[in-house]
């Protein structure tokens, strides 16, 4: 796209040719996303020449003061922190201090093609960018001493790191997954500062390149091993095969040696990394491909099984090949096993946790709360919210349900979710990267927890 | 003191300018079919990306042949050859839409759809010097 080389003139009678044959994108616009929900998602035929790229990008004009997000009755909101610089996840330590992981993306990735200058402009905007920005990179610690469901004393725990993401804690460990790198810090439950220097358990695909660049971890039931996820390099393996190497995966790591094997592959970008604390199983969510049609491919959330491959670049929900990607490895698709349960299109689903053993009402008693991050790839917004997706036996078993909604304000963004956790009193936390803050989502009559239950330590059986 | 060459007359600046522009399409246009077909052979990405920027740094170069073209109509410096400058805009147009097409990711990108829109670019260039008249891209 080399919108800005060419002259208005030239434009507008490009524009005139684009808009004839682009009858197919306008065609798909009563499109409903509902039916891109669940097991079995119906999926359009792609389309591989859409000449003029859907885009519709929220401008991000952050909350004003006392706005919140809306939810659903039986809930309340407030705000649990503010002020923060681009919060993306939340961690809760099993003594119920939160920690909110602040970021932003590495900065370098080199630009192969005139359309890489064009993206990285579209994308500032969808981030809330322009003018002097704060210190992101950092990890703060937020203390709710007397459990009311507010937050009490904040300190920053780490500063100047390397846009970080995922946090997990064990053995007086808190382990921290960087863009290029898992780092160990001693770490006990109740500090508020850490001094000492990390070391390097791991290092994980990094720069330059690090084009999805979040690496969420999550601790192993029994303690032993983290996954960490690692998104790929690229839309559909534009820059290369080879810059794919242990990416689009997740990783298993021994937290004692360092050693580390892919546990699963072809997943796009997944994040949110969650056990499910009656099956012990690992879920995802994942962001597929884009650049195929503004209702494909649909996000999704699946559980992950050893060794299994699903499929990205070669084919997506199983056989349906991309044919952008060559060479074909026709050996690849037939490996591919489809996804367990689909999001719709472009949501960019980011966050996940499960809300069992939860201080929350009882409808939401059993089941996973998704935070959509919001498309900006498709004529119309979707995403933009807080999700929930009931599960029986350890599965999804119905249609997902908007918990939290409100980010939006016609075309323009007030926040947009991220990661989720459940905090030391029971309650839902949202990360809200473009609004900094960390919403607090409660039962309306005050319910908490009896004590404090960790991110990483598997909740108890129902209750 | 009469030249021995007796068409020999020093070539205006202004006209010198223009050539330096359109160089850089009949250059990029010519080699984005050239490196399209490598892609389409080879499947490495490395020709793709050069596509790209060969068709960019042609519209580029087309884009300044036609305004400094514009601006010399204005000043009178040369009369207008319209068939010709409708076939340099057209030759702008298809490019135009081929870096839509090559933005794509991949295979899909390039084969057919980019490949043969090359072809037309270089095609049309061909038609544009056979007309055998200064064309202004």
């Amino acid at each position: 796209m080399t919108i800005a080389l060419i002259s208005k003139r030239h434009l507008a009678l490009v524009a005139i040719c684009v808009l004839a044959l682009a009858p197919q994108a306008f065609a798909q616009d009563d499109f409903d996303t509902a039916s891109q929900t669940g097991p079995d998602p119906i999926l359009p035929a792609p389309d591989y020449l859409s000449l003029w790229p859907q885009l519709k990008v929220a401008e991000v004009v952050g909350w004003s003061e006392g706005q919140t997000p809306t939810v659903l009755d039986g809930l309340t909101i407030s705000a649990y922190a503010t002020g923060l610089v681009n919060p993306r996840t939340v961690h809760t330590l099993p003594n119920g201090d939160v920690l909110v992981v602040q970021s932003r993306a590495p900065e370098g990735e080199p630009q192969s093609r005139p359309k890489d200058i064009i993206r990285g402009w579209i994308m500032a905007i969808a981030h809330g960018g322009g003018g002097a920005q704060k210190e992101s990179n950092l990890i703060t610690l937020l203390r709710d001493s007397d459990r009311d469901g507010r937050v009490d004393e904040r300190s920053d725990l780490l500063t100047g790191l390397d846009s970080p993401f995922g946090v997990a804690w064990a053995d007086d460990t808190l382990y921290v997954a960087e863009s290029g790198a898992v780092l160990a810090y001693p770490y006990s439950l109740g500090q508020t500062e850490i001094t000492a220097s990390p070391r390097i358990l791991t290092e994980l695909p990094g720069g330059p390149i690090n084009h999805h660049w979040t690496k969420d971890l999550a601790l192993s039931p029994d303690g032993r091993l983290l996954y960490a996820s690692v998104g790929s390099n690229s839309n559909a393996a534009e820059n290369g095969i080879e810059a794919e190497k242990r990416r689009a995966a997740i990783l298993e790591i021994d937290r004692a040696t360092g050693a580390s094997r892919v546990f699963a592959s072809g997943l796009r970008n997944p994040n949110g990394l969650t056990f499910h604390p009656e099956t012990d199983t690992l879920w995802t969510v994942v962001n597929e491909r884009d650049e195929l049609g503004p209702n494909l491919v649909p996000d999704y959330m699946t559980s992950v099984q050893d060794g299994a491959f699903y499929g990205w670049p070669y084919s997506y929900y199983g056989g349906h090949v991309d044919r952008r990607v060559r060479p074909e490895r026709p050996d690849m698709v037939a490996q591919a096993i489809p996804p367990d349960y689909a999001l719709s299109s472009h949501v960019a689903a980011l966050g996940l946790t499960f809300s069992n053993g939860s201080a929350l009402p009882a409808d939401f008693a059993s089941g996973a709360f998704i935070g959509e991050h919001g498309s900006w790839n498709r004529n119309h917004f979707n995403g933009y919210k807080v999700i929930y997706v009931p599960f029986e036996g350890g599965r999804p078993s119905g249609k997902p349900q908007d918990v939290v909604t409100g980010f939006l304000d016609g075309d323009q963004a007030r926040g947009r979710p991220v990661g989720l956790g459940i905090d030391g009193t029971g309650a839902l936390l949202i990360a809200d990267d473009a609004g900094n803050t960390v919403w607090r989502v409660a039962a309306a009559d005050g319910s908490v927890t009896p004590e404090p239950i960790g991110t990483d330590m598997p909740a108890p059986a129902t209750q | 003191m009469s030249s021995w060459q007796p068409t020999a007359q020093p070539i205006p600046v202004r006209s010198r300018v223009a050539s330096i522009f359109e160089a850089f399409p009949i250059a990029g246009f010519s080699l984005t079919l050239a490196s399209d077909i490598a892609y389409w052979q080879t499947e490495n990405l490395m020709w793709q990306n050069f596509s790209s920027w060969l068709l960019a740094c042609g519209l580029a170069g087309g884009v300044l042949a036609g305004l400094w073209w514009l601006l010399g109509l204005m000043l009178g410096w040369w009369r207008a050859n319209w068939p010709a400058a409708a076939l340099g805009l057209a030759i702008l147009i298809v490019a135009f839409i081929n870096s839509l097409v090559h933005a794509g990711d991949g295979w899909t990108a390039v084969v057919p759809w980019g490949l043969a829109l090359s072809g037309l670019t270089v095609g049309l260039m061909l038609a544009s010097a056979l007309l055998g008249r200064r064309s202004r891209y």
